[in-house]
């Protein structure tokens, strides 16, 4: 988008938008396509050029902004995402495998053949690519300019990041934890009441989801970049926690990042 | 009653290109600031930002403009003729009435020469109210400087020490290359009857303030302009409050003495 | 001069509130909150609310300036934004929650700068405080923080055999017309937990910042859950394609990692220990040096909702000499 888009010409082009997928579930991709109020409206702003999933036809020029979704499992994603970085201006990390990893990359703390084996039938004859990696987020491989967390991300933050895009705007992401979200929503803290929510170290933008529905938050949008985790972790123990679901919690999610954060030791 | 986070519409006159981040949007305004004081400019969709005004004069507003975020990046994107929001204006202004009979000395960087532009515009009026005038202005380069044209009209009314802190290319005004304390702790200025109106990068501030308090001058005759984001402009939000000061309504011209050593 | 209300009548004092208006008083379930009430039976005055009055002033989030068409088109203000509201009563706010809305009004009031829809609401919500007999928290130490007999319409003080209500409005004065008339200085609550009030200044520069600070988990509930914190952010939402929208503003907190970001991207208080000394200082310290009021009237949310029970009263009764 070369010029403020509200200030544009009507001959002017719409941003060409595309929605990409590697290894992960596609349920971030699905958030998008089940925007159902507010998609159609969107979609005569945008020229959505390239979205394998809906679309037969895809458009493989120059993107001004590609969603990615899923995490670089395999070679064959790698040479996916790097050309996926060269067509766009914009590169958003889209959801949690994207940015963090999430249940994938729970692979790392595994045994290696131990996992492929459940996983291939003959892991020696896959080809084409296919041939399992350390499963690792896209920031790791490529330059990312936007980050939106989430197992699943949220609608309202795609949404909103489009519109921050559509006037012009560099998107800014919701980057508060969890309990503030919650506190508005006058949720009773969990956290208070002995059990094990991460909700102060996770980034919120759920509206707190889970707490307000007495499920303690389990760090699903991966750690916010200021958290202070010791101090959390402590809380954590003061409620009688065991150390071990601390762990499998912070590694089912982001793994590599609480790790990089110094909350699980490597 | 009137909301106070309403704003007016106003059309854009002209355009000037100062600098490679820096232009400066003239405004047809009743809107008539004291020099110091701000302004929000806003465009509906994107958001408001807070800009010191530039100018002292009935009626053309002389915003000049730093591109660093969206408001301000959306602003370098319009064209003369367009229209944007404005409020205010807001804040406290250089007391120049009170120092009518003295020396002054004005210091400045970068863009914090904008909102002396409006004290310049100001003395000029009144010339013989006020003794002998220093300049002192700053830039990173050649390139970054801002009113080029004014540079010179300054140059022949006013001592003007202009300098650059690098000058890769040419140099057209042949001014000093260093930095603009390094011009101000050889200047040969006197604190008798004088008094310093400052604007700029909080480390030149302070530097400036060290190197003329070492030369005698006291800190009640010191006139800072602090800048941090004003959002509402109206002492509520509470972004730019400092402790217990809010710089959109007690500031954002303090006398120096007042602030000295506030910590965040 | 006040009224009398007898035992008896309390119930059908609270259903001619009902009927007045949309009523709002503390509901207990899993907590105590500030609700609309369907059956005044539900209403719960021991224990103070979790979310203090402000909200009912000062929303969450609210509308400040409609949108037209977008960029430089129109930006319009309405009035309905705010006084489309039902008019409300709200019953069972506690002295320090109702001392917060005198806070509020030194700073939403001002002349220069009233805020419209804050006064509107003040004009208009009813506010029928009740005055604690016992501190509902341990956390409470509202008796160290000069509280005031002021800034509601009525206010229940409940005695051996009566409720003497306290009447402050014209408002409030109608209300209760038909009771009978006594005078009577009820007294404040009495807390054991108190605030050793000193000039803060001398300690700016002190360690214990950082003891406190450092359980900080900057998860904003402090502020969120004052009666007196009311900062906010001002941003635009806007459609893309109708290009229609608003201008809003929403709870903000200075515990919050992007408060003094400035365009460019610096941030002054960059730390926690800035963060926390703000908060509490601007509290106790500054509000006082500018108002001759503390900001804090001593209601404990602070400390009782903070995961690290992180106590500034404690700090700076023991560690600030």
């Amino acid at each position: 988008m070369s010029s403020l888009q509200l200030f544009k010409k009507k001959e002017e082009k719409k941003p060409k938008v595309a929605i990409h997928s590697i290894t992960g579930c596609a349920g971030c991709q699905l958030v998008v396509y089940f925007i159902r109020d507010k998609l159609l409206e969107l979609l005569g702003e945008i020229d959505l050029v390239a979205a394998p999933m809906i679309k037969g036809k895809n458009y493989s020029g120059q993107y001004d902004i590609c969603f990615v979704e899923g995490m670089v499992a395999n070679k064959r994603d790698f040479e996916h995402l790097k050309k996926w970085r060269e067509q766009s201006k914009y590169l958003v990390a889209w959801g949690t495998c994207a940015t963090h990893g999430n249940v994938p990359s729970i692979k790392i703390y595994k045994d290696k053949n131990e996992v492929e084996n459940v996983v291939y039938k003959d892991k020696n004859n896959l080809g084409g690519g296919s041939e399992p990696v350390k499963p690792t987020p896209i920031e790791k491989h490529v330059k990312v300019d936007y980050s939106i967390s989430g197992c699943p991300p949220e609608e309202i933050e795609f949404l909103r990041m489009m519109q921050h895009f559509l006037v012009g705007m560099k998107p800014t992401v919701y980057n508060e934890p969890v309990c503030v979200e919650c506190t508005l929503r006058e949720v009773n803290c969990l956290l208070d009441n002995g059990k094990e929510c991460l909700g102060p170290m996770i980034r919120g933008g759920c509206n707190a989801l889970c707490p307000a529905a007495n499920h303690s938050c389990t760090g699903c949008h991966g750690p916010i970049e200021h958290a202070n985790i010791s101090q959390t972790l402590k809380l954590l123990a003061n409620n009688g926690v065991s150390k071990e679901l601390v762990k499998q919690r912070l590694q089912k999610y982001a793994g590599l990042k609480f790790e990089e954060l110094g909350a699980i030791l490597k | 009653m009137k909301s106070i986070y309403q704003a007016k519409r106003y059309k854009i006159k002209d355009i000037q290109r100062q600098s490679n981040n820096n232009i400066m949007l003239r405004i047809k305004t009743k809107i008539n600031p004291s020099p110091g004081q701000f302004v929000e400019v806003s465009i509906p969709g994107i958001g408001e930002s807070p800009i010191s005004t530039a100018s002292y004069n009935k009626k053309i507003l002389d915003l000049n403009v730093q591109v660093v975020g969206n408001v301000t990046e959306a602003l370098a994107k319009m064209r003369i003729g367009q229209k944007i929001h404005l409020r205010g204006p807001y804040g406290t202004s250089y007391p120049l009435e009170q120092l009518k009979g003295e020396n002054l000395i004005l210091v400045a960087g970068g863009c914090g020469v904008a909102p002396l532009r409006a004290v310049i515009e100001y003395l000029k009026e009144r010339r013989l109210d006020y003794k002998e005038i220093h300049l002192f202005f700053g830039f990173r380069s050649p390139k970054d400087i801002l009113f080029k044209e004014e540079m010179k009209e300054w140059k022949s009314l006013y001592h003007l020490n202009l300098s650059v802190d690098k000058a890769p290319e040419e140099n057209p005004f042949n001014c000093p290359v260093g930095f603009v304390t390094q011009i101000l702790e050889e200047a040969d200025i006197s604190a008798d009857n004088s008094s310093i109106l400052l604007c700029g990068p909080p480390v030149m501030m302070d530097k400036s303030i060290t190197i003329l308090e070492n030369k005698g001058f006291s800190t009640d005759k010191m006139w800072i302009s602090l800048e941090r984001h004003m959002k509402c402009s109206t002492g509520k939000c509470g972004h730019c409050m400092v402790n217990g000061k809010y710089l959109c309504i007690d500031g954002p011209v303090f006398r120096y003495d007042k602030v000295k050593g506030i910590d965040e | 001069m006040g009224r009398v209300l007898k035992k008896e009548d309390y119930k059908n004092f609270l259903i001619k509130f009902k009927n007045a208006g949309e009523l709002i008083a503390p509901v207990k379930t899993d907590m105590l909150r500030f609700q609309k009430i369907e059956d005044v039976e539900d209403i719960k005055l021991e224990g103070n609310p979790f979310f203090p009055l402000k909200k009912f002033f000062l929303p969450n989030e609210e509308i400040l300036l409609k949108i037209r068409n977008g960029l430089t088109k129109e930006l319009k203000r309405k009035k309905s934004f705010f006084s489309n509201e039902k008019k409300k009563i709200i019953f069972g706010a506690k002295l320090c929650d109702i001392n917060g809305l005198s806070i509020l009004d030194k700073l939403f009031l001002d002349h220069e700068y009233p805020d419209e829809a804050y006064k509107y609401r003040r004009e208009n919500i009813i506010v029928v405080g009740v005055n604690c007999l016992t501190p509902p928290s341990q956390h409470c130490f509202c008796s160290s923080m000069d509280l005031k007999k002021e800034s509601y319409d009525l206010l229940l003080h409940e005695r051996e055999n009566d409720y003497y209500i306290d009447v402050l409005s014209e408002t409030g004065k109608k209300l209760v017309k038909y009771l009978p008339e006594e005078n009577f200085d009820y007294p404040l609550p009495e807390t054991r937990k108190k605030l050793d009030k000193k000039n803060l200044w001398p300690f700016f520069a002190d360690n214990y910042w950082e003891n406190d600070s450092e359980q900080c988990v900057s998860c904003q509930r402090c502020t969120i859950l004052c009666p007196t914190c009311f900062c906010f952010d001002m941003f635009d939402n806007i459609n893309p394609s109708t290009r229609n929208g608003n201008r809003k503003r929403k709870i903000d907190s200075c515990h919050s990692k992007d408060f003094t970001k400035v365009a460019g991207g610096h941030v002054f208080r960059d730390t926690r220990l800035k963060q926390y000394r703000h908060r509490v200082l601007h509290k106790v310290q500054f509000f006082e040096d500018k108002f001759k009021r503390s900001m804090c009237t001593g209601c404990g949310r602070c400390i009782e909702h903070c995961h690290s029970k992180i106590d500034f009263v404690k700090t700076i009764n023991e560690d600030f000499k």
